[in-house]
Formats: structure tokens, C-alpha cells, sequence
């Protein structure tokens, strides 16, 4: 039987410590103030050593991937020194990025705000390469009661509902849809069950639920009463005594399957 | 054989991502060279096939390089060992119906038939970790064991006509997510992400005598 | 709170789970290691991986050494039943009883090996004290990771291959079973050893501000590096059943090795974490935590091997838990830090459902040799409050 997944979200950004610009693990709230918290690479590690499901992993610089250099690098870093499935975005622009992505490591793309622009971007990468490799994020805020799609790191509006737009991206080829509430994000107040629920029983591929959990509970709520095969979290276990270990412990408590050490 | 004195040849049809898979074959040991036409088989005591993208795509790419007639006298006419991983297992079969009617290499035989989903429960692609149950003892998996390993894919083989099951799973249906024949070895999860599962498979597969 | 019936640990300790019956997951494991494994076939695989090492190297084994019960009943162990040569290899965290340095000196002496111990710069300690009591309500960062990665840099350097540790963590905790092998590697490192915090994470957190070679012993080294070595790095406890108890009585009858006072937990428990004397502190903080510590553990220990009745284990913990620790104010001085300061910090980690009341807290009474302990090395007040500053700011940003 197939088991809900814990999945660490890593969102980078380059930064200059010491005397070196590199690739940095951030948490964000609310989509603005980032805090940094460690280097990828060895986060990626911890969490595998404590049996996270696999990654995602975002840059937040803005800057468009294809031609990031850096992050290329820490991607093939990443697939080199660890067995996680691993989903990358951050700026994919166009489905050349793709191939890029694929090459350097990852299992999965993960596209936002591109895809809004030009849907037909979905079906062309779900074309070459299955939509299986294809995860449409999407981002949410809550105006005047109705939830909105919002790119550019959250900062703007499109106008339209995210159920509406998954529904869309599905159609096209997408194979996992990210939902991720920006107004809760990093601020621990519990994940959005109303909209997940929503949106879960409005499309037929598997969803990814993010942005809020700050108890152990949330991520079972995520599962069981928003219907979501994974919950991803960025900020969760950065500041606490937390570690996927003991949030496991607590989901299969709660009678969610997950996967054992095998 | 232990896995130290493996030298497999990977091979390299720009649809898979290879890092992940050398990564695992070097933690085990095992020496990896990436294989680009029949030269670069010379000296290989394994074999294996990645893949990543649409069966057709993949399909394609893989005759461009020349290597499936050098593929198919080393699998099925020299039993040697060879391992074919997720859309590498699926070329495998007789035929795959993802974008169309696709021929397959035919290897072990079959179909690769899209997964049906059944929301809310049976969501597809099938992604994330599932339980495999073994057919057969293979490595240190024993007869009956189950273990859960990574999948990502939408469509599924079925009827390894040449072979035999020797791992099953189960997504609404179930599906074979190992095939076996002779020396040939496929399975739909990728064990270069399925953590020490994973690795135990790919051990095993390293395991078998080169001839 | 909920609480494992026989053993009593509360449902705040780490990893615990409890099935159908209220029993939990640690006793299971304990139960698992008194009846289901083959000691006498451990005891032979103990034997032959010594075989395979013994005479080719400049030591047969790296013995990791603070001195106290455990790892002095590995080095005596290894030393009596096998007459191995070790390197015995010490990581001081800075806090060593005198009474702990006399039992290294002793039984030293006694068996006959030769000793390594590597102290850190303490300016960089007092940092990492202060960062990890900050971000993970947990202090001894240092410590955790230097006593786990030094030995293995010593390893490397000496081209010694075999590291012999002592307890396995599943004798108190979940994060490994006695049903798996637990190997002493960067696996169970980045599990749980390092509070989730690399020396990389750590440079990073401490923005920066800090010479990345003064983190350098407390990192794990490459793996590569150490496959190279065909390092084998084990716990003697996966090899034989651990038994404290009887353990401490052998060392202390057969090497004079002492046993000593410690903050706030029963006499009879004179052989435990005698080492350290920020131990109080430690157990304070955890208490705070978690609402349980040092005595509910050792009463636990105590049930699950038959030597007390859950009873007795309740009248010991009410008795002895939970109070504040004369070591408190020394460490505050370290850290430069007020006791209201702490106290919103070590509150801030609390682990729910516990709800600690500050009100209910009585004093806990000196040690013999408290006022032998060095007290000098005070923190510079200007770094406390930059680091509180900016976790502070890290705090509201991430709405905790």
C-alpha cells in the first residue's frame, strides 16, 4: 500500500558568509523575511539520516535556473551525496530547464509562475517527459475571503482561484500539483484543510500540502482531513527540538501509513 | 560476486538521470563507467539501463545509440547481467500505450499500460513509497519479504511473457515491479532512492555472477 | 501526561510510542534484547572482528573515553577479555570532575593504555553553548558532536580502523532498535547526535562570524575519507547485553574506579554521569522541557531490569526531580546570561503537553566538590546580546 510522505522543503538563496557567496538554506514567513538556518547539502543529509520521504528543494533568488550556475552545482551535489528522491524548482523558466534539472539530478521539476504565463509549458514538458517529472506549485493568499493564485514569490495576484488553476495544470500533464498557503507559511498556525480538502477531491493526481504546520498534528490533519499524499514543511524543524524521526512517530500514532526502515 | 570487483557499465541515452545511480553503485563499491556505443562495453560485467521521460521518447533515443542489438545478444543470448530501472524496465516489454502504440525491446515481453486512478484513494502517477513483495528469494530479500521502495510513474508493466514476476505491487492494481529473466534483471521503483532498500536491491543485483 | 506503565518515561520523551497495552516502544526494544538475540553468537562476532584488526595497526582500536561508567567499562572489557591495545580517546567539553580525572588517571594506570585528549578553544565553546541553548533548548552541541566526530579524526590520522563505543542508543531511545545493527557512523551522527545542526548548519546559523577551522572538531570527517580506512566504528553494547548496574559494581570492585555525588539525583546512583558538572544544568533544562529527567530515567533503567517496582521508581522521582541546580549560576556566568533570560529560553522549548510551572521549583543542594569547580572564563555580555538579539529577531520572524 502506498504511504503518506514527510517531505522537508529546502528554499536557497545565495548568500556571502565568510568570505564566499554560496548556496544557503533559508526559512521564510509569510514569504518575506528570510532567516538562514544551514547549508543544504548537510541539511539534505540530516533529514535522510532521519528517514524524510524525499525534497523539495526551491531557489528563492529570483534568479532563473537554467543558467544558476551555483544551484546547478548544489543539485548535483545533492544527487551525489544522498538517496533522496529530490523535486526541484526555483525559476524554471521553460522546458529546456527541465532537461537541465533532470541532468543535474533531479527527479521531479516543480514550475510556478512560468506556467501561469504560458500554460502550454505543461504540456509540453509532461510530453517529453512524463508527468510524473512534472509538479505545477502553486501559491495562495486569502483576499476578501477567496483564495488567489499569486506569483512572483507570492508578491502578486493573478486573479484567478487555485482550484481552477489545478484543475487546468492537471488537464495539461501535470503529475503532482504543490499547494502551498503563503499567508500561513512559516508561521506555524496549522496547514489550510478547507482548500486542501477542496482540492483534493477536485483532481485525481496526488497533492502535495504546504505552508503552516507547527505541531506534529498538523501533518497528520494534512493527510487525514485535507486528503494530501504529502505534506511538505520548510520551517517546522528548523527552530525546535524537531526531527522528522519524532513527527513520524506521531503520524503513525494517528494511524497514518508511512514507511518503515527496511 | 562481491560487489568491489563489479564493473558496470552504465548506460548513458540522455533520458535518465545517471548521478543518483552512479552515486549508489559507488557506495557499494562497484566501479561505473557510462556507456555511449558497443566500444565502451568492453570490459563491463554488468550492465545497466536507466530512464526517465515518455516510453516512446526513451524508446527512440535508446535505438539512436546503436547499443539494443550489443544490448540484446549480452541479456538474452549471453545471459549476462543487466538491470533495468523504472522506464528502463518498461522498454523491456513487447509494447508500452503511453502517447500512442509504442514498440518496446521485447526483451521480457508484456505491456506497459497506463495505471487506472481512482480518486480519492488511487491517485496516479503513482508516487512516493510503496511495499514490493518478492516472489522469490533475490539477494538478502527472502521469498515472501516486503519492502517498500520509491516509485514515480503512471504507466505499469504487466504479463513479462518472457520472464518471470519477481516482485509485486499493488496501486489500485496490482502490477509487476520486478521482472526477471535469467540474468536480466528490471524493476519499475528507482533503488537509487529507495534508501537502504535500495541499496540492498542494487547489492544484490551486483551480486550476480558476471558469467 | 500520558506515561509508559511500567517504566513511567512520559509521553515527551523523545521517540516514545506506546502500543495497545500502554508499554512503550523503549521497553519493547529492552524485553527484545533480553530474549530475542543470540549473545553468545554477538560475543563470537565480537571476537573475530577484534581478530581481524588486532596487531596491524599502531593500536588495535580506538577506545572513546570521557571516563565515566560506560566507557570505562568498554576499555576495561576489551582490555580483560581480548588484551588489546587501544587509544584511549578523550574529548574534554571543558566541565571535568576532579574526582572523574583521578578515575582516568586510575584505571589508566590500571589496564595500561595510552591516552589522547584534545580540549576546544573555550571562546568558541561558550558560542556554541550559548547558539544551541538558543535554537534547541540543548546546550551541549559541543559536546554531542565533539565526542562523535574527534575519535573518527583521530582514526583517520592515526590509520587506525576499528572505534569500539559503548552503549547503543536503543537501550534509551527509538531511534534504533536492538533489531538493527547500529553502526557509530554519520547516519546516526545527522539522526540524532547533532541535534539536526552540522558544523556546516552551525557556520552558517552563527552567520558567518566565526573561523571555519574552530569548527573543525566538531564536524564529521568525509566518508570517503574513512571508507578508505575500512573504518569500522561499533558499539561494544551490540556485542554484549548492557547491564549498568552490574557494570558499574565490576569497575568500581575490580579498577577502584570511584563512583561520585551528582545534582539532584539519589545516592544509590552514584555511578551516573559523574562526569560532567553542568549535568545539573543538563537535567534542569531538560525537566523544564519535558516535565520528567535524570531520576525518572534511572528509574526507568531500574524497572525494565527487575531492581525496582514502578512504586518504588514514582516515590524516587517525586522525591528527587526537578529542582534547581547550584551549577545553574555557574553556567549562567559561561553564557552570560540573566536566570530570567534563561528561563524564557529554556521555556520557549517546551515540549508539549507538558507545561512547566517555574513556581513549583525548590533548590537543590551543593556537591562535595562545588567549590572546586573552575568557574573563571566569563562570557563577554556585548556577544550575549548580539546572539540574543538576532534570535530574538529569528523568533518573531518565525512567529514561535
Amino acid at each position: 500500500m502506498l504511504k503518506k510522505r514527510l517531505v522537508p522543503k529546502l528554499l536557497i538563496k545565495h548568500r556571502l558568509l565568510g568570505c564566499t557567496v554560496r548556496p544557503v538554506l533559508v526559512t521564510t514567513r509569510t514569504f518575506a523575511d528570510s532567516i538562514e538556518v544551514g547549508d543544504p547539502v548537510s541539511q539534505a543529509k540530516i533529514y535522510e539520516a532521519q528517514m524524510a520521504d524525499e525534497l523539495i528543494v526551491l531557489n528563492i533568488d529570483g534568479t532563473p535556473i537554467g543558467g544558476d550556475a551555483m544551484m546547478l552545482d548544489l543539485i548535483a551535489r545533492l544527487a551525489s551525496e544522498t538517496f533522496m528522491p529530490l523535486a526541484v524548482g526555483g525559476g524554471v523558466r521553460a522546458v529546456g530547464d527541465f532537461d537541465t534539472l533532470l541532468a543535474s539530478g533531479a527527479d521531479k521539476v516543480t514550475v510556478n509562475q512560468a506556467a501561469v504565463a504560458d500554460p502550454s509549458l505543461i504540456d509540453e514538458a509532461a510530453r517529453r517527459y512524463g508527468a510524473q517529472v512534472v509538479v505545477v506549485s502553486i501559491d495562495y493568499r486569502v483576499v476578501d475571503d477567496r483564495p488567489e493564485v499569486f506569483v512572483d514569490h507570492a508578491a502578486q495576484s493573478t486573479g484567478r482561484g487555485p482550484i481552477e488553476w489545478a484543475r487546468e495544470a492537471v488537464a495539461r500533464g501535470a503529475g503532482e500539483i504543490l499547494l502551498t498557503n503563503a499567508d500561513r507559511d512559516g508561521t506555524g498556525q496549522g496547514l489550510d484543510i478547507e482548500l486542501a480538502r477542496e482540492l483534493t477531491d477536485a483532481v485525481a493526481v496526488p497533492v502535495i500540502l504546504s505552508g503552516g504546520c507547527g505541531l506534529a498534528a498538523h501533518f497528520g490533519e494534512g493527510f487525514i482531513d485535507g486528503g494530501a499524499e504529502a505534506v511538505a514543511a520548510g520551517t517546522f524543524f528548523s527552530f525546535r527540538d524537531q526531527n522528522p524521526i519524532q513527527t513520524r512517530s506521531h503520524i503513525m500514532n494517528a494511524g497514518v501509513p508511512v514507511r518503515m526502515e527496511t | 560476486m562481491s560487489a568491489a570487483r563489479a564493473h558496470v557499465g552504465l548506460i548513458d541515452y540522455e533520458a535518465g538521470n545517471v548521478r543518483s545511480i552512479e552515486n549508489a553503485l559507488d557506495h557499494l563499491g562497484a566501479q561505473v563507467s557510462r556507456v555511449r556505443d558497443a566500444a565502451e562495453l568492453e570490459g563491463k560485467t554488468h550492465l545497466l539501463l536507466p530512464g526517465v521521460g515518455a516510453f516512446g521518447h526513451c524508446a527512440d533515443k535508446l535505438r539512436a545509440t546503436g547499443l539494443v542489438p550489443h544490448l540484446e545478444r549480452w541479456a538474452i543470448a549471453d545471459e549476462r547481467p543487466l538491470l533495468g530501472i523504472c522506464v528502463g524496465m518498461q522498454l523491456l516489454a513487447d509494447r508500452g500505450e503511453e502517447l500512442g502504440d509504442h514498440a518496446g525491446l521485447g526483451f521480457v515481453g508484456g505491456t506497459v499500460r497506463k495505471l487506472a486512478s481512482a480518486p480519492p484513494t488511487v491517485r496516479v502517477p503513482h508516487v512516493g513509497w510503496n511495499d514490493v513483495e518478492f516472489a522469490a528469494s533475490f539477494g538478502d530479500f527472502a521469498a515472501g519479504e516486503r519492502a517498500d521502495f520509491y516509485f514515480d510513474h503512471s504507466f505499469a508493466y504487466h504479463d513479462p511473457v518472457h520472464g518471470e514476476v519477481l516482485g509485486t505491487a499493488e496501486h489500485g492494481e496490482k502490477f509487476a515491479a520486478i521482472v526477471r529473466r535469467g540474468k536480466l534483471i528490471a524493476a519499475q521503483f528507482h533503488p537509487e532512492k529507495s534508501q537502504r532498500a535500495g541499496l540492498r536491491f542494487l547489492k544484490a543485483f551486483l551480486g550476480i555472477a558476471p558469467c | 501526561m500520558k506515561r509508559c506503565n511500567p517504566c513511567g518515561l512520559p509521553e515527551t520523551h523523545e521517540t516514545i510510542a506506546f502500543d495497545a497495552v500502554g508499554t512503550c516502544n523503549i521497553c519493547r526494544n529492552v524485553e527484545y534484547k533480553q530474549s530475542a538475540i543470540d549473545w553468545g553468537q554477538r560475543r563470537n562476532d565480537l571476537g573475530a572482528l577484534i581478530e581481524e584488526h588486532r596487531g596491524k595497526y599502531d593500536y588495535d582500536c580506538i577506545v572513546p573515553f570521557s571516563g565515566g561508567k560506560d566507557s570505562t567499562w568498554t576499555l576495561y572489557y576489551l582490555v580483560k577479555e581480548f588484551g588489546i591495545k587501544p587509544l584511549v580517546v578523550r574529548f574534554d567539553h571543558g566541565f571535568m570532575r576532579p574526582n572523574l580525572e583521578d578515575n582516568v588517571k586510575r584505571v589508566c594506570r590500571e589496564l595500561g593504555t595510552d591516552i589522547m585528549t584534545f580540549t576546544p578553544n573555550w571562546h568558541v565553546v561558550q558560542r556554541l553553548m550559548l547558539q544551541s541553548f538558543l535554537e534547541k533548548g540543548d546546550f551541549c552541541w559541543h559536546c554531542h558532536t565533539g565526542i562523535f566526530s574527534y575519535p573518527m579524526w583521530v582514526a583517520l590520522e592515526k590509520q587506525v580502523p576499528l572505534i569500539v563505543w559503548g552503549e547503543p542508543s536503543s537501550e534509551y531511545t527509538a531511534y534504533f532498535s536492538y533489531e538493527q545493527e547500529e553502526e557509530v557512523d554519520e547516519k546516526r551522527f545527522n539522526r540524532f547526535v547533532n541535534l539536526g545542526i552540522s558544523a556546516d548548519d552551525m557556520f552558517v546559523r552563527l552567520g558567518g562570524d566565526v573561523d571555519p577551522r574552530d569548527l573543525k572538531c566538531f564536524s564529521y570527517p568525509p566518508l570517503k575519507a574513512l571508507r578508505d580506512l575500512n573504518y569500522r566504528s561499533v558499539c561494544l553494547g551490540s556485542y554484549i547485553p548492557w547491564d549498568v548496574k552490574k557494570q558499574s559494581a565490576t569497575i568500581m570492585e575490580e579498577l577502584g574506579w570511584q563512583g561520585d555525588e551528582v545534582e539532584n539525583v539519589p545516592p544509590q546512583y552514584n555511578y551516573e554521569k559523574i562526569e560532567c558538572y553542568m549535568q545539573g544544568v543538563r537535567d534542569y533544562i531538560k525537566y523544564i522541557k519535558r516535565g520528567y529527567t535524570r531520576p525518572s530515567h534511572l528509574a526507568a533503567i531500574d524497572i525494565r531490569h527487575g531492581r525496582i517496582t514502578p512504586e518504588e521508581g514514582r516515590r524516587m522521582v517525586a522525591e528527587y526531580e526537578g529542582k534547581r541546580p547550584p551549577s545553574l549560576d555557574l553556567f549562567l556566568n559561561f553564557i552570560g546570561m540573566t536566570e530570567e533570560e534563561f528561563m524564557t529560553v529554556a521555556l520557549s522549548h517546551q515540549v508539549s503537553p507538558y507545561e512547566h510551572d517555574p513556581a513549583k521549583t525548590l533548590p537543590g543542594r551543593k556537591t562535595h566538590d562545588f567549590d572546586q569547580w573552575m568557574r573563571e572564563g566569563a562570557m563577554d555580555r556585548a556577544v550575549t546580546d548580539q546572539m540574543m538579539d538576532r534570535w530574538r529577531a529569528r523568533n518573531r520572524s518565525a512567529g514561535a
